[in-house]
């Protein structure tokens, strides 16, 4: 009895110390109505950046967590896995050390005429840094709970590789990837180190929601407190939307 | 039994260990261009008084923001009058004094790639970066350039704003930038460029560029380190003070 | 029908087996891990042996010395694993249809197709379940009419019956060598359980620690050690 107790209080702390600081801050949310236009611009230019990063990181994540779910590759695994331990900040010098303008790959891209640093395609490409790790760690669950067994079959019913990843494979890992893409998109909206270092700080063109709070915190606490309760009330919004479906489709 | 006593008997040392150490450090907000100046400071004061001080830096107006949410801090220097004039009527500061005044400047990676010669280059395609608005650097960098559009012309502020990509938290983001390479150009203080150790190049701006930034100093009014506090506080506008700062291109006020 | 010369080494194992079958069934019968399953994966094209040749209805589909190794979709085999492996996210239907749809067969073809496999099996009415909604008997059905349908040319079972219980064992083993007659496609089974076989009236094959050790008394089937 005093074990189930013990479950219970753990849960109770644990919640409080979680639910707490969101409860405070959606007590901020009546400022909502009163953002100012920089608020609004850096909503519509977290969804459009989380949005773009996330689909970029899918695509380009799927088809690595599927061979990591296969091969041995623990080396390449650990590489994937650096931008989800760096620290934002380091993330962003990283970013800066390969594409700014006197970068490894930049002073490439400078000679075309490409500048990445201060642009829209570099909060993209901030989020996507950090968010890919999580997707393909997702991913890689899902499809390394798809038996080789049930691949092998599919091949000897007559379908080629690519069709049984499609037909058979991919179906299978729903969940993992669904799961992944939620990963992905929070971590995107909620990028800021790299962001600020790589992309900069201005409005309506690299100021996501993440940088607009921390600029508004400087000013007052109140346009701040709106614009996170904004952002808490979109992040919640995504995680109901992608639980449920998901699980109708796990459950299918 | 014994185990309890014991266990006891370390939170106590830890408590009262930790209140004794609070009277022996000084906490020290300051503008994160003071940064290499009370560095300085900080270390003879240290030295002359036992005490050990600690020292943040950031933006003025973040700083401002952060004792109005209750960080605990002895002292505040800020590069604007607005920030601690704001907390003095609060009440958090007590009597806010100058102590050392700044110049802007406009600094170029030294490799300079936009080829910028003057501040009129400003108006080109180039990627210019400056502290936010609510920055005291921000603010001092927006009001030269609307001086100078007695000079150049009504359009020339807007213009030039025009080519700002990044609106940094502190002076010292707008410098990392620059230094970096991956601004054109900046707007910083002297003392900064100073700073940077050769990684810009300064680009004077005109002396119509009329503009006097400020630095304040207060203690606070709920100061755990009082006596510190002040003491931190004389010693900051006595002679081996201003010797100290003016060493680092402060100019002080006599 | 079956041409099978296979030596592969693993893990302290040596799987070493040469046998030409020409009947409607054979049977691996051994221990648990004697390197049947493993047999059957290699004549499936799922595993490699190291050296040897494996012909299927006069097609070679694998040999060493000649370079040739057919991708198991290229092989014309039915294999039904221990498992099963049913595909979970798929009804019955579905199950039975999917080798028929990978090749791009015709919709009026498939369900023409799929159909008869159904009524053969006796799984009439269970088109639209889903697996884990089917007893342990279906499942076996749908299996082995998912490799049937597409008419392969050798069929692979592997202890298709031990998880089943004996009273649906007993109504199965009929069923399924009646199949095996009416469809004239040849099989090879591989069983621990000695009854199961005779039952099937296969041509038996022992196995123990990967290779032959005795053979039937029917002089059709040649085994080396």
């Amino acid at each position: 009895m005093s074990f189930r107790l013990l479950l219970w209080a753990c849960t109770a702390l644990a919640a409080s110390f979680v639910l707490l600081p969101v409860l405070a801050v959606l007590a901020g949310a009546g400022g909502i109505a009163r953002l100012e236009q920089e608020a609004v611009a850096a909503v519509k230019l977290s969804l459009l950046t989380a949005t773009l990063s996330t689909l970029i990181v899918a695509a380009v994540g799927t088809p690595v967590a599927y061979l990591l779910s296969r091969a041995e590759l623990r080396l390449l695994e650990t590489a994937l896995s650096l931008p989800m331990v760096l620290p934002p900040a380091v993330a962003g010098i990283a970013l800066l050390a390969a594409f700014g303008r006197e970068g490894l790959v930049g002073r490439y891209l400078a000679e075309v005429g490409i500048s990445l640093p201060f642009t829209t395609a570099a909060v993209v490409i901030a989020q996507s840094f950090v968010a890919l790790p999580l997707y393909v760690r997702s991913a890689r669950a899902g499809f390394a709970s798809v038996s080789r067994n049930l691949e092998g079959v599919a091949y000897t019913l007559g379908a080629g590789e690519l069709a049984t990843f499609l037909r058979v494979t991919l179906p299978l890992a729903k969940g993992g990837i669904l799961a992944g893409i939620v990963l992905a998109w929070s971590r995107a909206v909620g990028e800021f180190g790299a962001t600020i270092m790589f992309a900069g700080n201005l409005a309506g063109k690299t100021q996501t929601m993440p940088l607009a709070v921390y600029s508004a915190l400087q000013v007052s606490m109140q346009q701040a407190l709106a614009l996170s309760a904004l952002l808490v009330l979109l992040s919640l919004a995504v995680l109901v939307t992608f639980e449920g479906v998901s699980r109708r489709q796990v459950n299918a | 039994m014994a185990a309890k006593h014991a266990l006891l008997l370390l939170v106590f040392l830890l408590f009262f260990q930790g209140c004794t150490a609070k009277e022996r450090t000084l906490s020290v907000f300051a503008a994160s261009s003071l940064r290499e100046a009370f560095q300085d400071i900080a270390e003879e004061f240290e030295a002359q008084h036992g005490v050990r001080v600690e020292m943040n830096f950031a933006g003025s107006n973040t700083l401002r923001v952060q004792i109005e949410q209750g960080a605990t801090a002895d002292v505040f220097a800020s590069a604007s009058e607005e920030h601690i004039l704001a907390l003095e009527r609060k009440g958090y500061v007590e009597q806010a004094k100058p102590f050392a005044g700044n110049r802007l400047v406009l600094i170029v990676p030294a490799s300079n790639p936009a080829g910028i010669e003057s501040v009129q280059d400003l108006r080109g395609d180039v990627k210019l970066v400056i502290a936010g608005e609510a920055v005291p650097a921000g603010r001092y960098a927006r009001e030269a350039l609307r001086s100078l559009d007695s000079v150049y012309g009504r359009g020339f502020s807007q213009e030039v704003l025009s080519r700002v990509v990044s609106n940094e938290d502190s002076v010292r983001g707008v410098l990392a930038k620059v230094a970096l390479g991956e601004a054109d150009a900046g707007i910083v203080y002297a003392t900064d460029a100073l700073a940077a150790d050769g990684k810009v190049e300064v680009v004077e701006l005109p002396p119509e560029a009329e503009v006097e930034p400020r630095y304040y100093v207060g203690v606070l009014a709920n100061a755990e380190n009082r006596e510190a506090a002040e003491a931190f506080v004389d010693f900051l506008l006595s002679r081996r003070g201003r010797q100290i700062l003016r060493s680092h291109g402060f100019e002080v006020v006599e | 029908m079956l041409e099978l010369r296979i030596f592969k080494s693993f893990g302290g194992f040596e799987l070493s087996l040469e046998l030409e079958f020409d009947g409607s069934c054979l049977a691996l019968v051994g221990e648990n891990g004697s390197g049947k399953s493993t047999t059957l994966r290699c004549i499936a094209g799922l595993e490699t042996p190291e050296r040897g040749r494996i012909a299927v209805a006069g097609r070679v589909v694998f040999d060493s010395e000649l370079g040739v190794n057919f991708p198991p979709q290229k092989r014309s085999v039915g294999y039904v694993p221990q498992g099963l492996e049913l595909f979970p996210h798929m009804s019955v239907y579905e199950n039975i249809a999917f080798g028929l749809r990978v090749r791009g067969i015709p919709r009026a073809e498939v369900e023409r197709r799929v159909s008869e496999a159904v009524e053969v099996l006796g799984l009439g009415g269970l088109e639209r379940r889903r697996i884990p909604q089917l007893s342990g008997g279906q499942r076996q059905r749908v299996a082995l009419a998912r490799a049937l349908v597409i008419e392969p040319e050798l069929l692979l079972l592997d202890e298709p019956f031990s998880a089943l219980d004996a009273a649906t064992k007993r109504s199965l083993l009929p069923e399924l060598r009646r199949l095996l007659e009416d469809s004239g496609i040849p099989a090879v089974v591989v069983s621990h359980d000695r009854s199961e076989v005779e039952a099937l009236r296969a041509k038996v094959v022992e196995m123990r620690g990967g290779r032959v050790v005795s053979r039937s008394r029917l002089a059709v089937v040649e085994a080396t050690a």
